[in-house]
């Protein structure tokens, strides 16, 4: 029987890839998002490349009213679920008041708030993976990523509570941290000559899936580098430009 | 309000490396995004995957609009054959997913690493052409996002004016979004190839007379030496597979950097090719042959463009019809000789009688020879314009994908429906290639 996964934020540029490597290797899967039109999109090329069914669901998971019923239609359409992935996010250069908002709710609230949802759903049919594109800006805040870096440490400290709550339930909390990618979520920067492709990351969060892995960087070697600049005294961390 | 998009700067250059320059661009995500409003002065050019040897692909102090993220396949008619795609889906991408489904590209360049977009602003042609067309001539329909914000959909019979600017428009018609093209039928992932030696330009008149059975002809020569020998290598689909084929990776080997200019020095280039051609001591040979190896032999090496060093490399490509070509081929590769810098590689294709697709299309009824030569600078740019005169001369013209340093008049005269075109160009679009063939004329 083919894998199922559910994607939140399936019209997200790593998202689509990593669905378009799920579904070549056979996974049947629901992808949601809310802009009808994109998703189709999406959903079309995922279908015709891929092996299994896709289905798709129109909805703003990010609206606590609409979540309820978005996670009880994907329930029907698979039925057990292997993975879920949150892939939504959002990102604002200098943000004003209102968007460091927009970027709690979305980054940490409502993430948060369909992680603890789907936790429940694994946890009742007793496994399965629970993935979040979380980013190495939680690790070190730095002003570049003022406040998105909080708001993903935020969601990095609720995805630890998570994990240790549906741990005994046999439910795994993946915790998904790339670097920079070239996506539009960040085309509002500079370009970083670091840049990793969204089908690289793509090929990382399905090696990481396979793994037993709690937290996984992308590309890997960010671990050792986000390990020293997490370690070094606050002081010097102040003087550095980066 | 959202973030206005950020002009990033890259290095962007040609395939053969030059001029390659700093250049703004930005990223168009999916074919449903709309185009940002274009800053004052500013101009937008589609960027493909630079696979054009020359500045139609460039627009210095404009903006390049990128499309890799705009790589989704959208329809796929099996039955009939027909795929819609976005612009920004390479010929590799459809390869990969057509080949095991029985299915083929209509006509392709010689190399897989170009876009669909590319494909059709270029209106490419292939070792088909005598018997197929060019890209261009297989495209049912495409979708054109103007910088006024509108979304046309071209057709033959719809906005027909504007489809044929569009083909061969140079991207100068406003960004395609998606393209919808007929496909071939593909027995099997193997050919039949025949390759017959030949000892001059006469012989390999001959022996290209007898192409009537095959689907897929090019001759290579050695410009070095009249009377210019080489090999005549042609092709058919093998009618029954004889095991499954997997793809291989492209760019296996990649040249990391461009090459310091001692490395690739005129006698190797051509040991090299004298290599090729006569390490076929026999005078016809017969085998099989996957596609790739067939149609793609150089896409295994990743920018092998680079081992040309930082100038790069030059290739003079025209089209000329039959009463002319032979002439003509034979003067340019004489006088290079005697001007010493002489063609180490020729490639030879004939093209056919289609109907030319679109208005700018590069193919005539004839034949075309691209010619390859390192970028000396200025000696290589004066023998190019000896050549162009005898080109004018022959009624034949040359390639605005191949061409850096086409001069305005070689343009004009080679195609005389450039003022029709130009009333197709969206007034926000321009590129380095067309500002330096038609500069501010109205
Ligand atoms: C090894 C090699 C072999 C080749 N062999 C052949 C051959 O056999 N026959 C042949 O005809 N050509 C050949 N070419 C040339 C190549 O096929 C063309 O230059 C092709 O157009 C390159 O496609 P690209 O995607 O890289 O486009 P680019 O080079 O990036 O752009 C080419 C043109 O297309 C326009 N464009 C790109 N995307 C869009 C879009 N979405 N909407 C509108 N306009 C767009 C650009 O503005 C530009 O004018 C060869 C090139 C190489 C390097
Ligand atoms: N790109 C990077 O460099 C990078 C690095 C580290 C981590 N990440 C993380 O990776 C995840 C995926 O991002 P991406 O790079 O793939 O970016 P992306 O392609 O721009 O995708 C962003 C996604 O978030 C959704 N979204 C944005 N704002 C929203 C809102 N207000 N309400 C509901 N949905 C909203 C978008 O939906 P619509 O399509 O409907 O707009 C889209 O699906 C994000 O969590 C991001 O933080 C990215």
């Amino acid at each position: 029987m083919s894998k199922t996964a559910i994607i939140f934020g399936a019209t997200s540029l790593i998202a689509e890839h990593t669905a378009r490597l799920l579904a070549a290797e056979g996974w049947e899967l629901v992808l949601v998002g809310r802009n009808r039109q994109a998703l189709q999109v999406v959903a079309s090329h995922v279908r015709l490349t891929g092996c299994a069914p896709v289905h798709e669901l129109h909805g703003d998971a990010t609206d606590m009213d609409s979540l309820p019923q978005l996670v009880e239609s994907a329930n029907q359409l698979l039925g057990r679920l292997d993975l879920a992935l949150i892939a939504w996010g959002c990102f604002f250069p200098n943000p004003d008041a209102r968007q460091i908002q927009e970027m709690e709710r979305i980054n940490h609230v409502a993430t948060t708030a369909l992680a603890k949802l789907l936790g429940q759903a694994l946890a009742q049919q007793r496994g399965g993976t629970l993935a979040v594109l979380s980013s190495v800006a939680g690790d070190v805040l730095r002003p570049a990523n003022y406040s998105y870096g909080s708001t993903k440490a935020a969601l990095d400290a609720d995805l630890q509570e998570l994990r240790q709550t549906l741990a005994p339930c046999g439910v795994r909390v993946l915790t998904i941290k790339p670097g920079r990618v070239e996506t539009p979520l960040t085309a509002c920067v500079p370009r970083s000559p670091f840049s990793a492709t969204p089908a690289a990351t793509a090929a990382g969060i399905c090696r990481a899936i396979q793994s037993k892995q709690d937290v996984v960087y992308l590309p890997g070697w960010l671990r050792a580098v986000f390990f020293v600049l997490r370690s070094l005294p606050k002081g010097l961390v102040k003087r550095l430009r980066f | 309000m959202p973030t206005p998009p950020l002009r990033q700067t890259e290095i962007v250059r040609p395939w053969n490396g030059w001029p390659a320059g700093p250049q703004k661009t930005l990223r168009v995500w999916r074919s449903a995004d709309s185009l940002p409003q274009p800053l004052p002065g500013e101009t937008f050019l589609p960027f493909g995957l630079g696979r054009s040897l020359s500045d139609v692909c460039l627009n210095p102090d404009g903006t390049l609009l990128r499309t890799p993220a705009m790589d989704r396949l959208l329809a796929f008619d099996e039955t009939h054959g027909v795929i819609r795609c976005e612009a920004g889906v390479t010929l590799r991408q459809l390869l990969e997913f057509l080949t095991p489904r029985g299915w083929f590209l209509p006509t392709t360049p010689g190399t897989s690493q170009v876009t669909v977009g590319g494909a059709i602003a270029n209106d490419v042609h292939g070792k088909d052409h005598h018997r197929n067309g060019s890209f261009g001539c297989h495209v049912t329909r495409l979708e054109l996002l103007r910088s006024d914000g509108r979304r046309i959909e071209c057709s033959p019979d719809t906005q027909g004016g504007l489809f044929l600017a569009t083909i061969g428009g140079l991207g100068l018609t406003g960004l395609i979004t998606w393209a919808e093209f007929r496909l071939k039928r593909m027995p099997s992932p193997w050919l039949n190839v025949e390759s017959v030696r030949f000892g001059s330009l006469e012989e390999w008149r001959r022996v290209a007379q007898e192409d009537g059975a095959w689907e897929y002809t090019v001759a290579w020569l050695d410009g070095t030496r009249a009377p210019f020998p080489g090999l005549h290598i042609r092709g058919n689909f093998a009618a029954s597979a004889p095991a499954s084929y997997r793809m291989r990776r492209d760019a296996a080997l990649t040249v990391p950097c461009d090459a310091p200019g001692w490395l690739l020095q005129p006698w190797l280039i051509g040991a090299f090719n004298r290599l090729k051609l006569l390490g076929q001591p026999a005078a016809v040979k017969k085998g099989r042959q996957d596609f790739q190896s067939f149609f793609y032999p150089l896409d295994q090496i990743g920018n092998w463009s680079r081992l040309y060093g930082r100038r790069g490399y030059l290739q003079y490509q025209f089209a000329a019809p039959h009463e002319h070509a032979m002439g003509l081929l034979q003067r340019v590769l004489e006088t290079a000789i005697a001007s010493r810098q002489p063609a180490y590689l020729v490639v030879l294709k004939t093209l056919g009688s289609a109907a030319s697709a679109g208005l700018l299309s590069f193919p005539m009824p004839g034949l075309t020879a691209a010619i390859d030569f390192p970028n000396l600078g200025k000696p290589t740019l004066e023998l190019f314009g000896r050549f162009d005169e005898m080109v004018r001369d022959a009624k034949g013209r040359l390639y605005p994908a191949k061409d850096p340093r086409m001069p305005a008049a070689m343009f004009r005269d080679g195609y005389p429906e450039w003022r029709e075109f130009s009333r197709h160009v969206d007034p926000a679009f321009s590129s380095g290639f067309w500002r330096r063939v038609v500069g501010n004329t109205p």
